[in-house]
């Protein structure tokens, strides 16, 4: 039932789109559906679209696999740690302030425009979030675990691993969630401002041919790749760790 | 481990501050490179030299006129699109993935598509704001105006509530909160939008600050940029705070 009502909705606005396209008459301003399907079949077979997608994909998964360890560990420093909290937050909060987004041109002086530079944005822009959750995630833990851990007196690396870690987790994870998609947001950025690959270059590389098929299909392809991705990692925590199931959580 | 109390956890912190602008300092010594990593001098130098040229200011009016129309823009077609959305709740079930799909675009992705439909000037700007706001907004209020507790609706139902009075006190009261919440994440991701487009389509405000020195190599005063992009943020999302809190909580009361 509402797989149907999905797909009456997507096809109407296919339906408004190429009722608009074949108003606006020109496809270089606005192409309708089937040319922009076109232009992706002609990326897909010579592709450039599979390739810049890969590229994007691996250079977020680069990320993710040194951002999300060195956030959670942070985070979780900080929330049990006064001290260490106490010296870090003001960096966490100020650069928090800061878009990551804007880094883009720094971290390309910085580090030139090479694929280190790339994946030091995005580590640090995943780190960040990841960071800020798990500090969270710790703070938030009942006070009752804790004493109760201590009344027991299970000892500190049992309370860390029984106790903390998994009473924090699925605020980790939820950061996780909230770092793919500005993950994507970031990388795309650095792609567009200095790359020779990605879905961001793709989208530039279209813009000066002027080939708004081609923008389009970036554009699109990306809107589908961050839904995937969210999916994925949803569907994901579902099949591997029921217990910090985040259907519940999957809208907004 | 022991809180702190909280003046040694201020001295800590102050302290934690020095020692990091000390490190700058001695990095960018080390490094000696101004155009890779300025020193706090230079950075301060370059402040007030684009203090007194009264660039700062002009760059700093600019986006801010371009983040608040776009905001309110996208906040009010973003609240209506949620009411409505709730409203019908199939809708709501449908277009749920559709409207997660927008979001996942990138905002930069969209700068050039904007820039071809609109032209590179003010308007192509104030829309890709407008349009990101738009949809957190808009996602926000209408998982509030689905997640209304059944009860209160019966209740109104019992009362003898006409469709508009249903709306104007149970709908609209409850679900206040998600709106607030989608507007104070909107709030960020509108400065996110700003710099997206600031950087691939500028010829003002704080974004075009920081391509330019990139280009230049005047790195201090992309430095100086980002400082005053981060205030802003912060100074607007501490202002949106203090004006909500009062409002947030008269709203939980209701609940």
């Amino acid at each position: 039932m509402k797989a149907l009502w999905l797909a009456i909705i997507v096809v109407g606005l296919l339906l408004v789109w190429a009722a608009a396209a074949a108003q606006v008459g020109n496809p270089l301003l606005l192409p309708a559906p089937h040319e922009v399907f076109k232009a992706a079949a002609t990326l897909w077979q010579s592709g450039d679209l599979s390739d810049h997608a890969l590229a994007s994909l691996g250079r977020l998964l680069v990320g993710l696999a040194v951002g999300v360890p060195v956030g959670a560990c942070l985070g979780c420093l900080m929330g049990l740690n006064p001290v260490v909290d106490a010296l870090l937050n003001p960096y966490v909060r100020f650069f928090n302030a800061i878009p990551a987004l804007a880094l883009v041109p720094f971290s390309l002086i910085l580090l030139g425009v090479t694929e280190i530079s790339r994946y030091a944005l995005l580590v640090y822009t995943i780190s960040l979030v990841v960071l800020l959750s798990a500090r969270q995630g710790v703070r938030n833990i009942p006070r009752i675990r804790l004493k109760t851990a201590e009344s027991l007196g299970i000892g500190r690396a049992a309370t860390l691993f029984r106790v903390v870690i998994p009473s924090c987790f699925p605020s980790i994870l939820a950061g996780v969630r909230t770092a793919l998609g500005l993950g994507v947001m970031v990388i795309v950025a650095a792609e567009m401002l200095g790359a020779d690959s990605g879905l961001g270059y793709l989208i530039m590389q279209a813009r000066s041919q002027f080939s708004m098929a081609n923008m389009l299909v970036g554009v699109i392809g990306l809107g589908l790749l961050s839904l995937l991705l969210d999916r994925a990692f949803v569907l994901g925590i579902e099949w591997f760790f029921p217990r910090w199931s985040i259907r519940r959580r999957v809208q907004a | 481990m022991r809180p702190l109390s909280a003046r040694s956890r201020f001295a800590l912190s102050l302290a934690s501050l020095g020692l990091g602008l000390l490190a700058w300092a001695l990095l960018s010594v080390g490094v000696g490179r101004p155009e890779l990593i300025p020193s706090p001098l230079a950075v301060g130098e370059a402040f007030l030299e684009m203090l007194a040229s009264g660039e700062i200011w002009r760059a700093v009016a600019k986006s801010l006129w371009r983040v608040g129309i776009g905001y309110c823009l996208g906040v009010a077609a973003g609240i209506a699109t949620g009411l409505v959305l709730g409203a019908f709740r199939l809708a709501d079930v449908t277009v749920g993935p559709v409207f997660e799909f927008l979001k996942g675009i990138p905002p930069i992705a969209l700068v050039p598509l904007f820039v071809m439909w609109m032209g590179i000037g003010e308007l192509s700007k104030v829309s890709v704001i407008a349009y990101l706001v738009w949809i957190i907004v808009a996602i926000s209020t209408a998982v509030g105006a689905r997640e209304i507790p059944r009860i209160r609706l019966r209740t109104g139902a019992t009362l003898g509530l006409t469709g508009f009075q249903t709306f104007r006190w149970v709908i609209l009261p409850s679900t206040v909160p998600y709106i607030l919440s989608g507007m104070r994440s909107a709030l960020g991701f509108a400065f996110v939008a700003l710099v997206s487009a600031e950087l691939v389509a500028a010829s003002s405000g704080i974004g075009q600050i920081i391509l330019d020195a990139r280009f230049s190599l005047q790195t201090a005063r992309m430095v100086v940029g980002l400082l005053i992009l981060g205030t802003l943020g912060a100074v607007t999302q501490a202002l949106f705070d203090r004006f909500t809190s009062r409002l947030g909580l008269a709203y939980q009361r209701v609940h």
